[in-house]
């Protein structure tokens, strides 16, 4: 969380002592990992599943369809038995892992039911969404957290899937999906307000959010190179930008906030490149020195700009 | 009581949908009725169900007297769909397939106005099953 520069630049200007320094540096390593890390982690894991439920799905030629389905019934059972025992044993996180692999043999499960009955010409998004439904009942055991954490992505990436395909235009969807992962990301604040022992409130809330603000950051990204509807949506994103900080006040999620004003540093860039196009900034000597010097005025004014109102706060 | 009633739900929900699912499917293979196409086929990979054939129908040199009223239910059925296959088999069926001598087929079973099930694949009226199977 603190890079040693930035912890150095404060050593030198007198702010904190060199032992100081090192035992934040020790605190962090402590305390975990960046979001990336996790999420990178998260994706690693899951991808391996997928590998292995793919392996299993392909090379079971050898027997019969009817054996491989008894097969996987009787491996799902076996897992789901491991579940209970352990569970009465009071072994909760043991019993936790058991409850993955009876996670990932549900995955294995639906590729070799698509397999044995040859179900195709369907949406290719399906099976994830039969997955997360199959293995929903899994988010209520005693300890819950492992699986929330490879169920969560599973239902977003479902999620981001099907709002994919029910609307061609992306800009179309814009609204419909901001406030769809919006209202997870309230969902979850609720359930863990509600239910803090419940962790899939926790993980619902985390991922809904980066779900949020990748869509937000790709739908700014997008509208700038988009002369047509590109500016609507910019102005819709700081809004939404503008709504969401808001709230994260509210609720005193000051790191969020401030990954929101970033947001809304590049949707100004955006705005900028959008503006550009439109008036063929980008085209003459003149429509470039204008260009260069808007953006200079954007990078200086701007963070002062921010700067001044988070001091005015701090100050009332 | 009432928590171990939970986690008896929660562990075996997946069992149970694993089994509802196979049951429907294998009922409504049983209430169907055996009916053969001709098929075009092209591409075979996919990542979660191993290797299959992507093939097309080819309703110009389908018997279409099979069917209810002796027409072809071409709304009945996708444009395209996939026959899953053993890995090492894919390529094999892939030429078979695409070899206009040929003449490749797939059985369905099939019900008025559901989505139909494939059942074999043939190629010139030899069945493909397993993987000892070379033509």
């Amino acid at each position: 969380m603190f890079k040693p520069r930035q912890l150095d630049k404060l050593v030198a200007a007198g702010i904190i002592t060199p032992t100081q320094k090192l035992q934040i540096l020790d605190f962090d390593n402590d305390v975990g990992h960046s979001w990336i890390y996790r999420i990178l982690m998260i994706l690693g894991i899951f991808t391996l599943g997928v590998g292995v439920i793919s392996i299993v799905a392909a090379n079971w030629q050898d027997i019969g369809d009817m054996v491989k389905l008894i097969v996987m019934l009787l491996l799902l059972l076996f897992s789901a038995l491991g579940v209970l025992y352990y569970l009465k044993q009071n072994k909760t996180k043991v019993a936790e892992k058991w409850a993955l692999s009876e996670f990932l043999f549900s995955g294995a499960a639906i590729g070799l039911v698509i397999q044995v009955f040859q179900l195709s010409g369907g949406k290719i998004y399906a099976p994830l969404g039969v997955w997360a439904l199959m293995t929903f009942s899994l988010l209520f055991l005693p300890k819950q957290k492992l699986i929330s954490y490879f169920w969560m992505p599973l239902f977003l990436t479902w999620a981001v899937m099907w709002i994919g395909d029910i609307w061609w235009d992306i800009f179309e969807s814009f609204d419909c999906v901001l406030l769809f992962f919006a209202g997870l990301v309230a969902l979850g604040k609720f359930l863990d307000w509600r239910k803090p022992n419940f962790s899939v409130g926790d993980v619902l809330f985390r991922e809904a959010l980066i779900c949020l603000y990748l869509c937000l950051a790709f739908y700014i990204i997008a509208a700038g190179f988009d002369s047509h509807e590109g500016l609507i949506v910019l102005f819709k994103s700081f809004l939404y930008v503008g709504v969401f900080a808001v709230c994260f006040v509210k609720f005193k999620q000051y790191r969020i906030v401030r990954s929101f004003v970033k947001l809304a540093g590049l949707a100004i860039v955006m705005l900028y490149i959008n503006f550009g196009e439109r008036f063929g900034l980008f085209e003459t000597g003149i429509g470039l020195m204008i260009s260069g010097a808007l953006l200079i005025a954007v990078l200086v004014f701007g963070p002062k700009f921010i700067r001044r109102i988070f001091k005015e706060k701090i100050h009332a | 009581m009432l928590k171990n009633l939970r986690n008896y739900v929660a562990v075996f929900a997946p069992v149970v949908l694993f089994v509802a699912f196979c049951g429907y499917f294998l009922i409504q293979i049983a209430m169907g009725t055996e009916v053969k196409v001709r098929i075009q086929g092209f591409d075979p990979r996919d990542l979660l169900a191993g290797h299959y054939i992507r093939y097309s129908i080819d309703w110009n040199n389908t018997d279409c007297t099979q069917f209810p009223n002796k027409i072809c239910p071409q709304k009945d059925f996708e444009q395209s769909y996939k026959f899953y296959v053993p890995q090492e088999m894919a390529l094999v069926l892939e030429r078979e397939i695409r070899d206009t001598q040929n003449q490749a087929e797939i059985v369905f079973s099939y019900q008025k106005g559901k989505n139909p099930f494939a059942l074999q694949l043939l190629i010139n009226g030899k069945s493909f099953k397993g993987k000892n199977a070379r033509f």
